[in-house]
C-alpha cells in the first residue's frame, strides 16, 4: 500500500509525481529520462525529494512538512537495478546473507539464505562469484536478495534491460510468478510496452517528470488518455485536434473535420491496424498518395497536406504514387486530452 | 659505509605512508558526502601539495612548526617538543607531499565503484560502516595498494621540504636525498654515485610493484555485472 | 585539439620574441656579478650607489655559497665578475695558482684583475633571547648545545668553522655527538639560528650584522683558522670586460670601503 507525492528539481529537470497503489504491480511507464529512476530513488530513500510525502502501509517514510525522513536502512524496500548491483567481492550465498543481516539472528541467516537459493532455483551456485554467473542467474540472485528482507515495497528498475530477448521470455514468466506471490506493492519501471502488458495490473505514465493518473493496463492500451500514453501504447498515428464551436472537431494536419459532441480534445490517435484503404467509406476519410510501401508498413500522405504522414499496415495492392482513400472507423479513433489534464491536481 | 641515510629514509617513508594511507582514504570517502561547492574547494586544497614546489611546502611548514612560529613555539614551550631539526620532522614534510597521491588514487578508486552497490546495500539495511569495510574497501583493494606504493615512493624521494625542515645532521636526520646533495657539494662523487644507485634500485622495485598491482586491479573480479 | 596545439605553439613563439626584443631594446650594459652570499646586503647598497656613478650599467647579482658559484662558473655560467668568500674557490679557477689549488688547471679568470677585496671575522652566534648561556666556542662541546648549524665543507665559513673547532680539539667530538647540521650556504645557517631551530651557529661578523633575531657571543680565537680572504676577479668569459674592470676599481674606492666596514668587514692590505 503506497501513497506518495514527490516534488524534486534537479539539473534543470522538474519531477512532480503522485502515486497511489495497493498491493499490486504497477508500471511506471515512460520514455528514458522521464524521471522514473529518480522517483524510485526517492522512494527508497537514496535521494531526498524537495517536498512531498511518502507513506507505505500507513507508516510515514518521508514528510517534508513534519521533517520526517527515514534513512534507506530504516525503510522497507527491495531495489533491483538494471545491472543487478551484486557485490562482486562476495559469493552468491554471501550476497544473500547480506540481505538478511539486519533482522535475522546470525544462526538463522545461512539457513534462510539457502531457503532463498532453493526458491529461486539457484542451488549449486552458493559459492560462485557474480562474475561467474550468467545474466539470468545474476538477475535471480539480485531478485532473491531484494526479497530476503520481505520488504513492503519492491522497486524494479528495468530488470530486463540488460538481457537478450530470447532470455527475457522465460525470466519474465518466473518474475511474473514471483510478483504474484509478493505480498506488497511493486513498482515496475519500464519503457517497454510488452512487459507492461504482461506483468502489470495498472500503469502510471510518466512524461517529462510528471505522472498521469494510473489506469488499468487494458484501459491504457486500448484507450490511452494522453499523447504520451498513446505513444507508449504503440499508436502509430497521432494528430493534433482543434475544437470548432459548431460541434465539430478539426484535424488541421490531415484536413478532416468530424462531428464531435465532447468538450475536450487535444489530439486524435488511431493504430495503423485500424486504417482501411480503398474507396471512401467512413466519416474519417481522406484522399492520400502512397509515399512508401515495404514489408513492414505502408506510409501515405494526404493530398492536401503532403507533409503529414499516416501509417498503415502493409498492403501489396498499392504501390508508391497511387492515390487512394484512407478510412478510419469512428470507433477506432481515440480522443486524447492535454497532458496536464491527466495529472492529478496539485496540492 | 654509513647506512644511516637508507635506514632513516625507509623509516620516515614508512611512517609517512601509514599516515597518508589512513588520512587519504578517510578524506576520499568523506568528501563524497559534502555539498558540491564545498567539495570542489576542499578537493583543490587537498591536491595542492601535488603541484606546489616542495620548497613552497617547506616554507609553509617552517612558518608553522619552527620553534619561533605559532604552533612550533607553543608545543616547545608547553611540552618541550621540538618539531624541526629532528628525524621525525621529515615525517611532516613527506606526509604533506605524499598525501595528494593517496587521496586522489583513493578517490578515483571509490568513484569507480558502482553507486548502485551502495544504494542497494542501504536498502538492504546495511550500515554505512559495513558498506565501507565490506563492500567499498575490498573492491578497491588493488587501486588503494597502488596508491599506497606511489605514496611510499614519493615519500622516499622527498627532498626540498625535507631539507628545509630537518637540516642535514649526519647520523641523525640525513636522508638519501639530502645526503646525495651534500656529497655533491663536497665533491665526493664516488659516494654520491653509490647512493644514487641504491636509490635507483629502490625506485625501480617500487615502480614495478605499482605496475603489477595495477594490472591485478584490472583483473580483480573481472567480468562482474558492473 | 589541433587548434589548441597551434595556439600554444604561437604563444610560446611570441613570448620568445618578446624576450629577444626586450634584450636588444636596451643599449645598456648588463654586468653579471657572482658574489658570496655574505655580501648580499653590502653589494645591494653599492649597486644603488653605482647607478649614479655609471648610469648605463645595470648590475645583476647571483648570491650563493662560493662553492656553488665556483661550480656554476665551471659548468659554463655566463658572468663577468666573481667575488668569493674563500681563497680556495678562486684558486680553483686561477691558472696561476698552484697545482694543488687548481688540480684541473682551469683558466677561467683574468689573473691580473684578481685582488683581495675584503676580510672578515668568524663569530659564534645564538638566537636572540637564548637562555642557554653559551659564551664561547668551547661551550659548543658541552651539554649547553645540542645542535649547531655550520656551512658544509663547500662553504668557506664552514671550512673556517671546521678549522676553529679542530684547533680547539673539538671537531671529532662534535661529529660523534651528531651535533652539527650542515647548511649549503651561510644565509641558511643564519636563518636556522634566527628561527631558533639550532642553539648556535658559526657565521661571519658581516652576516651577524645584517641578521635580525641573533646575537654574537664570541669571535674565533686568533690563529684558529686560516685568514679569511674575499678575492675578486674578472672572469675570462666576461662579455663586458672593461665595464667589469671599472666596477672592480669602484669597489676598491673609499665609498664602497665605508659600506663594507659599516657592516663589519675589514679592508685588507693590498
Amino acid at each position: 500500500m503506497l501513497e506518495a507525492r514527490i516534488k524534486k528539481t534537479f539539473r534543470g529537470f522538474s519531477l512532480n509525481i503522485e502515486l497511489n497503489a495497493g498491493n499490486e504491480t504497477m508500471a511506471l511507464l515512460g520514455a528514458s529520462g522521464a524521471g522514473k529512476t529518480m522517483t524510485l530513488k526517492c522512494l527508497a530513500g537514496i535521494e531526498r525529494p524537495d517536498s512531498g510525502r511518502i507513506a507505505v502501509d500507513g507508516q510515514v517514510w518521508f514528510d517534508s512538512e513534519s521533517k520526517i525522513c527515514l534513512s534507506p536502512q530504516e525503510r522497507s524496500t527491495g531495489l533491483l537495478f538494471q545491472n543487478y548491483a551484486l557485490f562482486p567481492n562476495m559469493t552468491v550465498l554471501q550476497n544473500l546473507v547480506c540481505g538478511l543481516r539486519r533482522e535475522t539472528p546470525r544462526k538463522e541467516r545461512e539457513k534462510e539464505a539457502r531457503r532463498l537459493l532453493e526458491r529461486f532455483c539457484l542451488t549449486g551456485l552458493e559459492h560462485h562469484l557474480p562474475s561467474q554467473l550468467s545474466g539470468g542467474q545474476q538477475q535471480r540472485v539480485a531478485l532473491a536478495r531484494c526479497l530476503a528482507r520481505k520488504p513492503k515495497l519492491l522497486l524494479l528498475d528495468e530488470p530486463f534491460a540488460a538481457l537478450d530477448t530470447h532470455l527475457r521470455w522465460q525470466l519474465e514468466q518466473e518474475l511474473g510468478d514471483t510478483l504474484d506471490m509478493f505480498a506488497g506493492t511493486t513498482l515496475y519501471v519500464t519503457h517497454d510496452r510488452e512487459e507492461t502488458l504482461r506483468l502489470c495490473g495498472r500503469v502510471c505514465v510518466v512524461q517529462a517528470g510528471r505522472s498521469q493518473s494510473a489506469t488499468p493496463v487494458w484501459e491504457w492500451y486500448h484507450q490511452p488518455a494522453t499523447r504520451s500514453a498513446a505513444h507508449l501504447a504503440g499508436f502509430e498515428n497521432i494528430f493534433s485536434a482543434k475544437l470548432g464551436n459548431d460541434g465539430r472537431v478539426h484535424l488541421p494536419d490531415v484536413g478532416i473535420s468530424m462531428e464531435y459532441p465532447e468538450k475536450e480534445a487535444e489530439a486524435a490517435a488511431f493504430r495503423a491496424s485500424s486504417v482501411r484503404l480503398g474507396e471512401r467509406q467512413e466519416e474519417f476519410a481522406v484522399s492520400c498518395r502512397i509515399v512508401r510501401s515495404t514489408e513492414q508498413e505502408l506510409i501515405v500522405s494526404p493530398l492536401q497536406h503532403p507533409t503529414s504522414l499516416i501509417r498503415a499496415l502493409p498492403d501489396n495492392r498499392y504501390s508508391v504514387g497511387d492515390v487512394v482513400w484512407l478510412n478510419v472507423p469512428r470507433t477506432k479513433i481515440i480522443w486524447l486530452k492535454k497532458e496536464e489534464a491527466a495529472c492529478l491536481p496539485q496540492r | 659505509m654509513d647506512w644511516f641515510p637508507l635506514l632513516n629514509s625507509l623509516r620516515v617513508a614508512s611512517i609517512a605512508t601509514v599516515i597518508t594511507f589512513l588520512l587519504g582514504i578517510w578524506a576520499a570517502n568523506g568528501i563524497t558526502r559534502l555539498p558540491r561547492a564545498l567539495k570542489g574547494v576542499l578537493d583543490c586544497i587537498l591536491t595542492l601539495p601535488l603541484v606546489l614546489p616542495p620548497t613552497v611546502v617547506g616554507f609553509f611548514l617552517l612558518k608553522t612548526i619552527s620553534p619561533k612560529a605559532a604552533l612550533g613555539g607553543f608545543l616547545l614551550d608547553s611540552f618541550g617538543w621540538k618539531l624541526t631539526m629532528t628525524w621525525y620532522s621529515a615525517i611532516f614534510a613527506t606526509t604533506i607531499v605524499a598525501f595528494p597521491l593517496m587521496y586522489r588514487t583513493a578517490r578515483g578508486a571509490f568513484e569507480q565503484l558502482s553507486p548502485e552497490w551502495e544504494a542497494c546495500a542501504a536498502t538492504m539495511g546495511l550500515s554505512r560502516r559495513f558498506i565501507f569495510w565490506k563492500i567499498k574497501m575490498p573492491n578497491c583493494r588493488a587501486g588503494l595498494l597502488a596508491g599506497t606504493v606511489l605514496s611510499f615512493a614519493r615519500a622516499l624521494g622527498e627532498y626540498g621540504a625535507t631539507s628545509m625542515v630537518t637540516g642535514y645532521i649526519p647520523g641523525r636526520t640525513a636522508t638519501i636525498a639530502t645526503t646525495v646533495y651534500q656529497l655533491w657539494r663536497e665533491g665526493n662523487d664516488t659516494l654520491a654515485y653509490r647512493w644514487v644507485m641504491i636509490d635507483l634500485a629502490i625506485s625501480m622495485i617500487v615502480l614495478i610493484a605499482v605496475n603489477l598491482l595495477e594490472k591485478r586491479g584490472g583483473r580483480q573480479y573481472a567480468g562482474s555485472a558492473n | 585539439m589541433k587548434k589548441l596545439v597551434a595556439v600554444m605553439l604561437s604563444l610560446s613563439l611570441v613570448l620568445v620574441g618578446c624576450v629577444a626584443v626586450a634584450e636588444t631594446a636596451t643599449p645598456q650594459v648588463e654586468l653579471t656579478v657572482f658574489a658570496a652570499a655574505s655580501m648580499t646586503e653590502s653589494l645591494n647598497k653599492i649597486a644603488e650607489m653605482y647607478k649614479t656613478v655609471a648610469p648605463n650599467v645595470t648590475l645583476v647579482f647571483n648570491f650563493d655559497s662560493s662553492g656553488t658559484l665556483q661550480t656554476q662558473i665551471e659548468e659554463g655560467a655566463e658572468a663577468d665578475v666573481f667575488i668569493s668568500a674563500g681563497k680556495k674557490q678562486m684558486d680553483a679557477l686561477d691558472v696561476t695558482a698552484s697545482a694543488d689549488a687548481n688540480p684541473k688547471a682551469q683558466d677561467l679568470i683574468l689573473p691580473d684583475t684578481r685582488f683581495d677585496l675584503l676580510t672578515n671575522t668568524v663569530v659564534l652566534i645564538v638566537p636572540e633571547g637564548s637562555t642557554k648561556d653559551i659564551t664561547s666556542f668551547e661551550d659548543v662541546a658541552t651539554d649547553k648545545v645540542s645542535l649547531i648549524a655550520l656551512g658544509n665543507s663547500d662553504v668557506p665559513v664552514g671550512q673556517y668553522a671546521q678549522d676553529v673547532f679542530t684547533s680547539l680539539g673539538l671537531w671529532d667530538q662534535l661529529n660523534t655527538d651528531k651535533k652539527i647540521t650542515f647548511g649549503s650556504n651561510v644565509k641558511e645557517v643564519l636563518s636556522q639560528v634566527e628561527a631558533g631551530a639550532v642553539d648556535c651557529g658559526v657565521v661571519y661578523i658581516s652576516d651577524a650584522a645584517t641578521g635580525t633575531g641573533i646575537k654574537v657571543v664570541a669571535s674565533a680565537p686568533a690563529g684558529s683558522h686560516k685568514p679569511v680572504n674575499y678575492p675578486a676577479a674578472v672572469l675570462k668569459s666576461a662579455k663586458n670586460e672593461q665595464a667589469a674592470k671599472d666596477f672592480l676599481e669602484y669597489l676598491k674606492g673609499a665609498d664602497c670601503s665605508k659600506v663594507f666596514t659599516d657592516i663589519g668587514f675589514e679592508i685588507p692590505e693590498r
